[in-house]
């Protein structure tokens, strides 16, 4: 590159680095809006409210119907309460390899969850049901804890979600699974 | 109230025509200090350049083998 003596060379000099910064801005955002468009990936945005006050009486979230369930058509839903200060039920398992869709709401305070080593993140709030619809590829016990702090027993609140490969997942007469009959 | 700030930034003022006072004192010449200029955005180019080609690609290895690889969310 030829010395820079001017003033008018510099100002170039200036417009092709704004250049090339533009380009690499240019390249993650279309690097993000191609995966997404191709892969449909998006943020969970599910929009469903229900009373706090009453969330165990409700047909979906009673206590007998928590958990991981399969419908007849094959679609594993998984319902849990996050409550101060603990997840209900404690131990969820999910198959490997399968499309899972994850329902949580609150009856008390603003609860969130993460499950490790994957990307279903996101906030639980009382008054709504959270959604979240993945597929685990890695079996194991993957921590789910707390991400919102919602009182003094904050630290103590996580669940541990078990990715059971095709070959061992069971569920029941009911099609309920278990995380003691899935090992 | 005035803090002699305009005065102050003045001394900076290398475009004026005349030298600030303390520069007579200054053994680097402009010819000197130009010379040693003339190569600074070179450097800048490839300092910046290369901090930024290997933030991109950081980046784009978190996107591809940690996001992406994890599963598909909706």
């Amino acid at each position: 590159m030829a010395p820079i003596t001017n003033e008018q060379e510099l100002q170039k000099t200036e417009f092709r680095w704004a250049m090339i910064v533009t380009g690499a801005v240019t390249v993650l955002f279309a690097v993000i809006g191609i995966s997404s468009f191709v892969m449909a990936l998006h943020p969970p945005s599910h929009v469903e409210s229900i009373d706090p006050a009453t969330v165990s009486q409700s047909k979906e979230f009673a206590e007998s119907n928590l958990g991981t369930s399969v419908d007849p058509d094959g679609a594993v839903t998984v319902r849990i309460i996050a409550t101060q200060f603990a997840f209900v039920p404690r131990c969820i398992p999910v198959p490997q390899g399968k499309p899972v869709t994850i329902r949580v709401t609150s009856p008390d305070v603003i609860h969130g969850f993460l499950i490790a080593g994957t990307n279903a993140n996101t906030m639980v709030v009382p008054g709504y049901v959270a959604e979240v619809r993945t597929v685990f590829g890695t079996a194991g016990d993957h921590l789910m804890p707390c991400h919102e702090f919602c009182g003094l027993g904050h630290s103590e609140m996580w669940a541990l979600v078990r990715v059971v490969p095709q070959a061992q997942w069971q569920t029941d007469a009911d099609g309920k699974a278990r995380c003691d009959i899935s090992r | 109230m005035n803090f002699g700030l305009g005065e102050f930034m003045s001394n900076f003022d290398r475009s004026s025509d005349s030298p600030p006072p303390g520069d007579t004192l200054d053994p680097i010449t402009d010819a000197a200090l130009e010379d040693v200029l003339k190569t600074v955005p070179q450097g800048a180019f490839a300092l910046a350049g290369a901090a930024m080609g290997l933030l991109v690609l950081a980046w784009l290895a978190v996107y591809v083998f940690i996001f992406l690889a994890r599963g598909p969310i909706s």
